[in-house]
């Protein structure tokens, strides 16, 4: 369910990442390294993986959208890219992720949820960073609010936070 | 209402009571079992949602998450020239994480209702309070082995309570889990008792149905045979009426022959008296004498007599007998032509008639001319000896005084003759009957009662008004045959 808008993204991406070459076009992270994405990807800049910073995750376009979900008593403000440019950005070819938790929690995601859903690699809540201790600093998020189906034990687990790791089967 | 219908009658009242009692079982059977289901389907709902049931998880991770970071504190006690303040901090934030989770609203309502768990709550916060200081992701303090040594002698203490509280949990999930169960079972056991018995309700519902299907056919069945024997009756009541009217008509026939017949037959031998009383006068010639003569004259008046009133027997008979040949008729053209006729038969009577313009009717032609002929012939009769003398024939429409109670138009026949006692009113039309000696005027008795006859068969009534010496008003109506 690509909007026009954000498939015009994605072929100017390509353009880019074809015309500067592949682990160039994803960039080297400067800070802190927060989020790995590994297994099945074209693009790398980190040995077999592809390595991303907040400033790398920032630079993708942004989507905000509010929700209420288990975890919060009010519903949070949710800010980050999408998950499925986030894969697109790594070259991700697959059709499973195992989302990996700062603490080695793990919960399979499939990779049609990126595409059904406007899901959101959540970098801000209320427009702050999260700290670790809020859950963060990266945390998924379905739009629960606006897709009924998704008020299920099975979308809640998969809203993985204090996320690390991405492996793309 | 026979006995046997108030029977029925407090049957099918008591049928009906029982089909409203079952109803209102069967109604209150499908509330309950709807909130039963309802209750279930929210308990389900409930497992759906991030709840109760992660709280043990939540718990576990926290164990975890603290047997984490007291791990990492005591490698860095054991190899301080390895510290890694960066991971060291990273575990100590998702333990707190951790904990923070665990005091999130849905989890904390579920902890709250035990006081116990409040104290080791509040153990963990103030240690937490404490190591922030050093193991916040934002503290810039170095992690000295002094400040290891110290954290881990806070960290430490807190095994047991979360140890135990993770425990506690546990087991009130587990029992939770088996009361819900129980709860459960026993709902599904209460609604399969509450289904059989709204099957039995609807059995009992059915059959309630059943029976009254039954009972209002057995009604409507005996309905049936009462409107077919009421029906039998009935034609046997008209069968009965038609054979007696025609009994009646075959004996009026009868009498009626028998009157013709008499009638008739008796013309022959009044021809021969009247024929050999001529003979007789002729043959004994002068030498009858006076009284002779009066007798042959009273002979001859008696047979002229009697055979007016074999004719007027005959024409009575004829009216009752032909068929009525119903038309458009004036009365007034009618009694025109009659006082004609009896201006011509005498000629020297001053009598003044006057007879309405025009009176259409619909009936019988010849019948209505005899009816007024008999009228109009009385009023010239009773007439005769008056200075005067004055006739009158009219109509008054409906709604007069004189007319009829359906507005009917009522003719009438108006003398200013002899006229009649009122007490005799009754007897006028009947046969033979006369209210004047012959010898005042001449009459058979049979006119009036024609009169009555014409009038019946026109299904109209027939009466009469007078007074003696002053006249009289015969009044008549004509039915709409």
């Amino acid at each position: 369910m690509f909007s026009p808008l954000n498939r015009r993204q994605c072929l100017l991406g390509g353009a880019a990442l074809l015309l500067t070459g592949t682990a160039h076009a994803l960039g080297t992270p400067k800070g802190k390294v927060i989020l790995s994405i590994t297994g099945s990807i074209q693009f790398k800049n980190a040995g077999d993986r592809a390595d991303f910073d907040m400033d790398m995750l920032a630079a993708l376009p942004q989507h905000s959208f509010t929700t209420s979900n288990p975890w919060f008593k009010e519903a949070k403000k949710f800010t980050g890219p999408l998950l499925r440019d986030v894969l697109a950005a790594a070259g991700a070819q697959g059709s499973s992720l195992k989302a990996v938790a700062l603490n080695d929690f793990k919960v399979d995601i499939p990779v049609s949820d990126t595409r059904q859903f406007p899901m959101v690699l959540a970098r801000l809540m209320d427009d702050k960073p999260m700290p670790i201790r809020e859950k963060g600093p990266l945390f998924i998020i379905y739009p629960f609010d606006t897709h009924t189906e998704l008020h299920s034990a099975r979308y809640y687990s998969r809203s993985a936070w204090q996320l690390r790791t991405l492996e793309v089967q | 209402m026979t006995v046997a219908t108030k029977r029925e009658a407090s049957r099918s009242v008591s049928s009906r009571r029982w089909t409203l009692a079952v109803s209102a079982i069967l109604v209150a059977v499908f509330v309950a079992l709807g909130a039963i289901q309802t209750r279930q389907i929210k308990q389900l709902d409930n497992s759906a949602f991030y709840n109760e049931e992660n709280i043990s998880w939540v718990f576990f991770q926290l164990e975890q998450e603290y047997l984490s970071i007291t791990d990492s504190l005591r490698e860095a006690k054991r190899y301080p020239e390895e510290i890694n303040a960066q991971v060291i901090r990273e575990r100590y934030e998702i333990f707190v994480s951790r904990f923070l989770l665990m005091q999130s609203m849905r989890i904390s309502a579920f902890v709250e209702p035990f006081p116990q768990q409040a104290a080791k709550v509040k153990l963990i916060a103030q240690v937490i309070g404490h190591a922030d200081a050093f193991l916040s992701e934002n503290s810039q303090a170095a992690l000295t082995p002094d400040v290891i040594h110290q954290l881990l002698g806070k960290m430490e203490p807190l095994g047991e309570p979360i140890h135990d509280m993770t425990l506690l949990i546990t087991q009130l999930m587990v029992t939770t889990i088996s009361h819900r169960n129980a709860a459960a079972r026993e709902q599904v056991q209460t609604s399969i008792g509450l289904t059989v018995f709204q099957g039995l309700l609807m059995l009992a519902f059915a059959a309630l149905l059943i029976r009254q299907v039954r009972s209002l056919e057995k009604r409507s069945h005996e309905l049936h045979r009462a409107t077919d024997e009421i029906l039998l009756l009935n034609g046997e009541l008209e069968e009965r009426v038609r054979q007696r009217t025609a009994q009646l008509e075959a004996a009026n026939r009868e009498l009626e022959a028998f009157s013709y017949s008499v009638s008739h037959d008796l013309r022959a031998p009044l021809k021969s008296i009247d024929g050999f009383s001529h003979l007789l006068e002729r043959a004994i010639g002068d030498k009858a004498g006076e009284k002779g003569t009066h007798y042959l004259n009273r002979i001859r008046s008696g047979v002229r007599q009697m055979s007016e009133l074999i004719d007027g027997l005959l024409s009575l008979a004829q009216l009752s007998r032909d068929e009525l040949r119903q038309g458009e008729v004036d009365l007034a053209d009618i009694a025109k032509s009659i006082e004609k006729e009896l201006r011509e038969r005498d000629p020297e009577r001053q009598a003044h008639i006057v007879i309405q313009d025009t009176m259409p009717v619909r009936g019988d032609r010849r019948l209505l001319s005899v009816l007024l002929q008999n009228l109009l012939g009385n009023a010239w009769k009773f007439t005769s000896r008056r200075e005067g003398a004055r006739i009158e024939v009219g109509s008054r429409p409906g709604a007069s005084e004189l007319a009829g109670s359906d507005g009917e138009t009522v003719y009438f026949v108006r003398d200013n003759g002899a006229g009649f006692d009122m007490a005799y009113a009754e007897k006028l039309f009947g046969t033979f009957q006369r209210l004047h000696s012959p010898l005042d005027f001449a009459g058979t008795g049979i006119g009036l009662a024609t009169v009555k006859r014409v009038i019946e068969r026109h299904a109209g009534r027939v009466w009469a008004e007078g007074k003696e010496d002053e006249g009289a008003v015969f009044y008549f109506t004509l039915g709409t045959v």
